[in-house]
């Protein structure tokens, strides 16, 4: 017997009653009970949950910034007993879409309740909130109610499972999620294989992804006039690991002062990489990242300047999109440092 | 054509009321003398075509004249085990695998370069987790006059992939010892750890190795793999005398059929010297070659590296090569299956380019029309998946490719390091990042402050309770890549 859930519903100042325009700027309110839509819900809802409290916000005051407003909202509910918490539908309303996933966000995060939302799939609420907010797909506008209304329910009683993919229609958030198949891969594969050799049509269980290919940077002018970083994913790092760079699938990238040394000597600093046999590398670092040869081509006048920190990282299956953003913080700080080129190595 | 096959039709007389078929050989010679190796293609004929006495369905069948057990037979001995406990005598009684903890003890100290050895149990259902996971052994051993299992290593290679194998069914020995390196593993014997890996539901005897200080890093693994091998045939051979539960016979010959014709890659991670065996040669120096099925999967291959994550094999994966086993099932049903090609997944480029070069050559060679390749490991390798996989279907072989997700913590990052269009029939076998809470065990075997140091684990991985938050990464085999788990990838 599943227990009948205490549901609070969010809208706008529009849905929830009090005007229009006129009331676009209104803070967060909070009603007890069922609002309009609350009270169709109920009916849709029978004695699966309720009602019990509503939550009405102006969409301008949420749309300034959603986030914060959201915190609002939050404070407005943590005395209030309830199980689940929807918001909208929101349809194409672009201010009302990003409220209703700023808030299902607040809720989820601060409060730990299941939320669901709705809205048109092109609602920029979408792309903002659905990797943290399950969202039902809706019509462009309140025409389409009695047909989405339902779906948010829906959506909102199996958030309220707590299952990680709803058994119900959905907008697709995007990510890869784990699933038990009915039978082994192998069997998989040449049930995939048959279809493939007999022409018949077959869907693959991992698209390829597609990488975006960026253009490299024109070649500099003049190396001896350069300020060059030395910058690695080989994991040479200063004996003992004083940042605690881990050893694979890193979550950050570190520099440290390599002013004044004219290598890196064995003993001072380690290889940590977990990817490949680090023995040779420990024997003299330089062989992973080449201080040696980049302070002699200093000397000789062939590159102006060795810039004075050392860049690193571990690339050992390291994720893709954690390795992209650690690619731009370091085009960041090339940039303010006034950095020409990096001399990257690996492994 | 060479006359160990004949061919001839034979009478296939369908009995009232029943769907299956049986065979009547009318071709003059004695059944004894003749082995059914392939019925080739159903023949309706008639009494006036004047070869035939009556009407009736025939067959055209395939039979083969060599006497006694088929050098491409290989039929297994099942011993089904249900219970591990300790006691005076290694016997099997029933079903319960006795194992005597002195025998062990000095059996693994014959070899003077190991120090120290402990034996345990872990069952399915125990509150129990194990640190320091090198490798998953099933017990195994020839029934001739050579015994041993592993050839090339224990024993000499013929009669791998023929003749007749005892197996411990249900039983694994796990190798572990004290913390070597990043990749060793941790397996939980119930709770949710327990669902995502096949050795949680056998009954295990636990071989914990220490060898002695000062040995070079390859050694020590050498030394330390020899000891769970020599145990694992040790409890087979321990078994001889008991009952077996279940004989199959599989048998294997290249056959000419108009079924299309279909192979395993078999792609191996090589990035060091001796991280995988074959018939004993490590195989990092060689190039791609060709196994029959049969010899694949009796202990042909097997990982020599002691090093485990969720994507690499263990020895009992390659045991059980599961791609072998559900192609042998639909061998000369669906397809020919007509080999495995071995090949190698090397770190240099040029090495990347050659061996996938080579690996379609065999399949060229083979003359077949589509492969399932197996990938192990993540991240560079799946370059070397794509370089095959795009020479294979250059040669018009199609492909279908079975490799894990490393998509992040939530999912939502590339899943592969490499890409190619050609690479449009994949099988996902789940994301190897994944986190998961395991619960606290009651019994921990190893040691504790090892966690933090190996791979899925962070310095705050093991909590003050006793609970285990880590990635799926420092799960042996969660993820295999060999397709033998149910676990996969769906766009949610």
């Amino acid at each position: 017997m599943e227990k009948r859930l205490k549901i609070v519903h969010y809208v706008n100042q529009f849905f929830g009653q009090l005007g229009g325009e006129e009331k676009i700027g209104m803070a967060p309110l909070l009603q007890k009970g069922p609002v309009a839509l609350g009270t169709q819900m109920n009916s849709i809802l029978g004695n699966r949950g309720e009602v019990v409290a509503t939550v009405i916000a102006g969409d301008n005051y949420m749309a300034e910034s959603p986030d914060k407003s959201a915190l609002e909202v939050v404070e407005l509910l943590r005395k209030v007993e309830f199980d689940l918490f929807l918001a909208g539908p929101a349809f194409f309303a672009g201010r009302y879409g990003l409220a209703c996933g700023a808030v299902c966000a607040a809720v989820n995060e601060h409060l730990e309740k299941p939320v669901a939302t709705a809205m048109f799939p092109e609602n920029p609420g979408v792309d903002a909130y659905k990797l943290k907010v399950l969202i039902a797909p809706t019509g462009r506008s309140a025409s389409s109610m009695r047909e989405d209304l339902p779906k948010l329910v829906a959506l909102g009683l199996e958030a309220a499972q707590g299952k990680d993919i709803p058994d119900c229609e959905y907008i697709i958030q995007g990510r890869r999620a784990n699933v038990f198949k009915e039978h082994r891969g192998s069997y998989r594969a040449f049930d995939l294989l048959y279809k493939k050799m007999h022409g018949l049509s077959f869907e693959t269980e991992l698209p390829m992804p597609v990488f975006d290919k960026s253009d490299p940077a024109p070649a500099l002018k003049d190396l001896s006039k350069a300020e060059i970083v030395l910058l690695s994913t080989g994991g040479v790092v200063p004996m003992g690991n004083p940042d605690r760079m881990a050893t694979g699938n890193s979550t950050k990238w570190c520099k440290v002062s390599i002013d004044g040394l004219r290598d890196f000597a064995k003993g001072s600093w380690e290889a940590i990489h977990a990817g490949y046999d680090v023995t040779i590398a420990n024997v003299d670092p330089d062989r992973v990242v080449p201080l040696d040869v980049a302070v002699e081509t200093v000397e000789e006048g062939k590159i102006g300047r060795l810039h004075p920190y050392y860049l690193y990282t571990v690339g050992n299956l390291t994720q893709v999109d954690r390795s992209k953003r650690f690619g731009e913080e370091i085009a960041a700080y090339m940039k303010e440092n006034h950095i020409d080129a990096a001399i990257m190595t690996s492994t | 054509m060479a006359d160990r096959f004949i061919y001839g039709r034979c009478l296939v007389q369908r009995r009232k009321r029943q769907t299956n078929y049986s065979l009547y050989c009318s071709l003059g010679m004695r059944w004894k003398e003749a082995r059914l190796v392939a019925v080739l293609q159903f023949q309706i004929f008639s009494s006036k075509g004047g070869v035939l006495r009556r009407n009736g369905i025939y067959a055209k069948v395939m039979l083969s004249k060599r006497k006694g057990m088929s050098a491409m037979e290989l039929e297994f001995n099942y011993i089904d085990i249900e219970d591990v406990a300790f006691a005076d005598k290694t016997c099997v009684e029933g079903k319960r695998l006795l194992v005597c903890q002195q025998e062990i003890i000095d059996l693994v100290l014959q070899e003077p370069k190991i120090e120290s050895v402990k034996v345990d149990i872990a069952l399915p259902g125990e509150s129990t987790r194990i640190l320091s996971v090198k490798d998953v052994i099933e017990p195994r051993v020839k029934l001739d006059k050579y015994g041993g299992y592993f050839g090339g290593v224990l024993r000499p290679v013929d009669n791998i992939g023929s003749g007749k194998t005892l197996v411990l069914r249900g039983a694994a020995v796990i190798l572990t010892g004290p913390f070597e390196e990043f990749m060793e593993g941790i397996v939980d014997m119930s709770g949710p750890g327990a669902e995502l890996v096949p050795f949680s539901k056998l009954r295990n005897l636990i071989l914990w190795v220490k060898t002695v200080p000062g040995l070079d890093y390859g050694l020590n693994k050498e030394i330390t793999k020899m000891a769970g091998r020599k145990v694992a045939v040790y409890l087979a051979e321990k078994a001889k005398e008991a009952p077996v539960s279940e004989l199959k016979t599989f048998r294997w010959e290249p056959v000419d059929n108009d079924l299309p014709r279909v192979g395993q890659v078999l792609m191996l991670s090589t990035r060091s010297p001796n991280d995988a065996y074959l018939y004993g040669n490590d195989i990092a120096p060689i190039i791609p070659t060709i196994i029959s099925p049969l010899a694949a999967i009796d202990g042909a291959t097997e990982n020599v590296s002691c090093r485990l994550n969720a994507h690499r094999h263990t020895t009992y994966q390659h045991q059980n090569n599961p791609v072998v086993f559900d192609g042998l099932e639909r061998h000369l049903k669906e397809f020919n299956f007509a080999g495995v090609i071995v090949t190698l997944e090397r770190i240099s480029h040029q090495e990347k380019e050659k061996n996938s070069t080579l690996a379609a050559n065999l399949a060229e060679l083979l003359r077949l029309n589509g492969v399932v390749v197996t990938e192990e490991n993540a991240g560079n390798p799946d370059a070397d998946l794509m370089m095959v996989c795009r020479k294979m279907e250059t040669r018009g072989i199609k492909t279908v490719l079975i490799t894990d997700e490393c998509a992040g913590s939530g999912g939502t990052s590339h899943g592969l390091s490499d890409t190619t269009p050609e690479a449009d029939a994949v099988i996902s076998c789940g994301n190897a990042n994944t986190e998961i809470l395991l619960p606290p065990m009651k019994k921990t075997i190893g040691d504790p402050s090892t966690i933090g140091k190996t791979n899925g684990t962070h310095a705050d991985s093991l909590k003050p309770d006793g609970s285990l938050r880590m990635e799926f990464l420092g799960i042996p085999s969660c993820c295999s890549e060999l397709g033998d788990g149910r676990l996969s990838c769906v766009m949610a």
